[in-house]
């Protein structure tokens, strides 16, 4: 305690005593005025300010302050990297640090904002997020703006450093609103009304891509949609029963129906071009990649075809036989078969050889529907649930309750599971928190959506929308996208002032 | 065994031999160019390099020894395979090679790299630098590169305000 008071004493005499000190302080004034009074110039004013100065140094004062420059302009290399002509080297440094990091780093000088403004980098940038997150390149190609990444500034004068850099936190914000849409916004509603002649007859199957829409009917026909503005662009007719399923790629378009044949459609002249006669009773699913096509019937059988996707024939190759009712589903990849079946099992099979590999039991009734991806099974049935299996090991991994009728339809990517049910339900649930053992059922169940008034059949979703459709006679696209066009929206911004408000 | 002399911007002379040197697509240009331009095919070749001075002269041709037998990197690499090779190819050499080195070398180490055109080295050091920044607050930033912000009247919030959307969630 004395030591403490001693110690402060001994400050205080010291500042107060010395002559010295005095003109410390009156200098530190000077100092602060002065600084005060540069700090007020403009940039020429300050530079001519020094140049006073410098002329008023001695030789030994100037050197020291050249050394004072290099070292202080060398450590401000982002700076000084495009004064000497080497802003590539600047934005190498630059390109591969994240959106946080380089909106910090604008932040640091002057020098720094003008140096990752006017460069390529937010560009970078968005090119990275294309290439790494599906949701970018989803929404891009979604709204037709891939023209951005493609296209270089003298191809479309608009593409400015200054357009990327504030098209970037407009993606980036849409992207976010778009998955808090998932959880808890009102989709907006997009519907189709297939009934024609006020006799509801049903939608059974679809498939859509970015320019169209393909379902199938039970009225027999099948019809091709436009996307966009939803109007009916074809019907293609052949089958003489109710089309159960479909499946398509850029050239063609795969159907099964009630009359038992399994029909291929060359997409462009939207002909039929072969009908494949095997199956005894209704062809349930029908699934293709590449050249194998693989069938499903209530014969219980699996039929696995060669597609010659030249002349579109097709011919039979072998058959899977072992279920004991219907075989309601069936998918596959390079590594399985699996199928579901109204015996309530769910059998693997290999792809390779075809050889039965294992069955799935733990459904009560019979399994309806199936999705299958990697190592994940994931399966509606008729007992109301669905369950989550690993291919691997046969175990079941969780069931999810919460449907009231028979689970008819069922689709999952990375990050949800989406099922349709017969009392018109749709509900999306939560996979990766599926997936976790540590986390409680009755928190997976993310949303329901509830507006078909009949079964609900098929259903196909992407980032930005589900789409269904039902025994209501209606596909509805559940649209959760957020509305408004960002890229117009930066346009305007940047070039508000101009005349120019082309839209690209 | 052929041999190059090198000379730094100070008037160092490096005596190396041709094959290391060749390793900078710089170097290996000029030896070809002195190559074809002498009639005896055994003189060795001079080079001066008036903007490198020994010091990062010595450490480029260091770094260039002990990656003599990697393959070499070709100068323009397409941007989009980014510097995954450099990030793979980053041995705790390397790293120990980098460690004591101050903002200010590591730059003219850069600007050398460019220069000589040793793509392998310009890849670590720039990821050294980009390392500075990576996740680092502004006030981070400019501590470590010795910066003061410049700013004037609210430019500086008005640029914190244009990247607010980075820090919000």
């Amino acid at each position: 305690m004395d030591l403490d008071s001693e110690t402060m004493d001994g400050k205080v005499v010291n500042v107060s005593n010395g002559t010295s000190d005095d003109r410390n302080s009156q200098v530190q004034g000077i100092k602060q005025i002065g600084y005060g009074i540069f700090q007020k110039m403009t940039e020429s004013e300050q530079l001519e300010f020094l140049q006073d100065v410098f002329e008023s140094l001695n030789q030994p004062q100037l050197r020291k302050a050249q050394e004072l420059f290099s070292s202080l302009l060398q450590k401000d290399f982002i700076s000084l990297l495009p004064a000497i002509g080497l802003e590539d080297i600047a934005e190498e440094i630059l390109a591969y640090l994240d959106y946080k990091s380089l909106c910090a780093a604008e932040l640091v000088s002057r020098q720094w904002k003008e140096v990752i403004s006017y460069s390529k980098l937010w560009k970078r940038q968005i090119e990275h997020k294309i290439k790494t997150d599906k949701m970018w390149k989803g929404l891009l190609e979604r709204r037709g703006w891939m023209h951005v990444t493609t296209q270089t500034q003298t191809e479309n004068p608009l593409l400015t450093s200054e357009f990327y850099r504030k098209l970037y936190p407009k993606i980036y914000n849409h992207i976010k609103t778009v998955k808090r849409n998932w959880i808890e916004g009102d989709p907006a509603f997009k519907i189709i009304n297939c009934n024609t002649n006020g006799e509801s007859k049903g939608v059974y199957c679809l498939q859509y891509d970015n320019s169209k829409i393909i379902s199938g009917h039970r009225d027999n026909t099948i019809k091709v949609w436009d996307a966009k503005s939803l109007e009916c662009k074809q019907m293609l007719t052949g089958h003489t029963g109710s089309i159960l399923s479909l499946q398509f790629d850029s050239n063609i378009l795969v159907t099964g129906s009630s009359d038992s044949t399994v029909r291929i459609w060359d997409l462009y002249t939207g002909t039929m071009v072969t009908a494949l006669n095997y199956h005894r009773e209704p062809v349930l699913h029908v699934r293709f990649i590449g050249a194998v096509l693989i069938s499903s019937s209530k014969d219980q059988k699996i039929a696995v075809w060669s597609i010659n996707r030249q002349t579109i024939t097709a011919s039979l190759q072998t058959v899977l036989i072992g279920h004991r009712a219907a075989v309601n589903a069936v998918e596959f990849d390079e590594n399985y078969i699996v199928s579901a079946s109204g015996d309530r099992t769910i059998k693997v099979w290999s792809a390779k050889t075809c050889e039965f590999v294992r069955t799935l039991k733990g459904h009560t009734r019979g399994v309806a529907c199936i999705h299958y991806r990697g190592t994940l099974i994931v399966s509606g049935s008729s007992d109301n649930t669905i369950r989550l299996w690993d291919l691997d090991s046969g175990g079941c991994l969780r069931v999810l309750e919460g449907h009231n009728e028979l689970v008819r339809c069922i689709r999952f990517d990375e990050t949800r599971i989406i099922s349709g049910a017969y009392d018109g339900r749709i509900k999306v649930w939560d996979l990766q928190a599926a997936l976790n053992p540590l986390i409680s059922s009755n928190v997976l169940c993310l949303r329901t959506l509830w507006r078909h008034t009949g079964r609900v059949f098929r259903l196909e979703f992407d980032d930005f929308q589900i789409m269904s459709s039902s025994h209501d006679d209606l596909i509805i696209i559940w649209d959760f996208d957020e509305q408004g066009n960002p890229l117009e929206a930066v346009h305007q911004a940047v070039f508000e002032d101009s005349e120019d408000k082309m839209i690209c | 065994m052929a041999l190059v002399r090198v000379i730094s911007s100070d008037g160092a002379a490096f005596l190396v031999s041709q094959r290391l040197a060749k390793r900078s697509g710089k170097l290996k240009t000029e030896i070809e160019t002195f190559r074809k331009s002498s009639d005896n095919s055994e003189a060795q070749p001079e080079i001066r390099i008036v903007t490198i001075r020994a010091e990062i002269l010595r450490l480029v041709l260091q770094w260039l020894q002990q990656h003599q037998n990697d393959p070499v990197l070709p100068a323009n690499q397409n941007e989009q395979d980014g510097r995954g090779d450099a990030e793979m190819g980053q041995s705790q050499w390397d790293r120990d090679f980098l460690a004591p080195m101050d903002l200010g070398i590591v730059m003219e180490l850069i600007l050398a790299a460019n220069h000589l055109e040793v793509k392998g080295l310009l890849d670590i050091t720039c990821k050294l630098v980009e390392s500075k920044i990576t996740g680092r607050t502004v006030d981070e930033i400019r501590t470590a590169f010795k910066l003061k912000s410049d700013f004037k009247g609210n430019e500086e919030e008005q640029t914190r305000l244009e990247n607010r959307w980075c820090v919000e969630n």
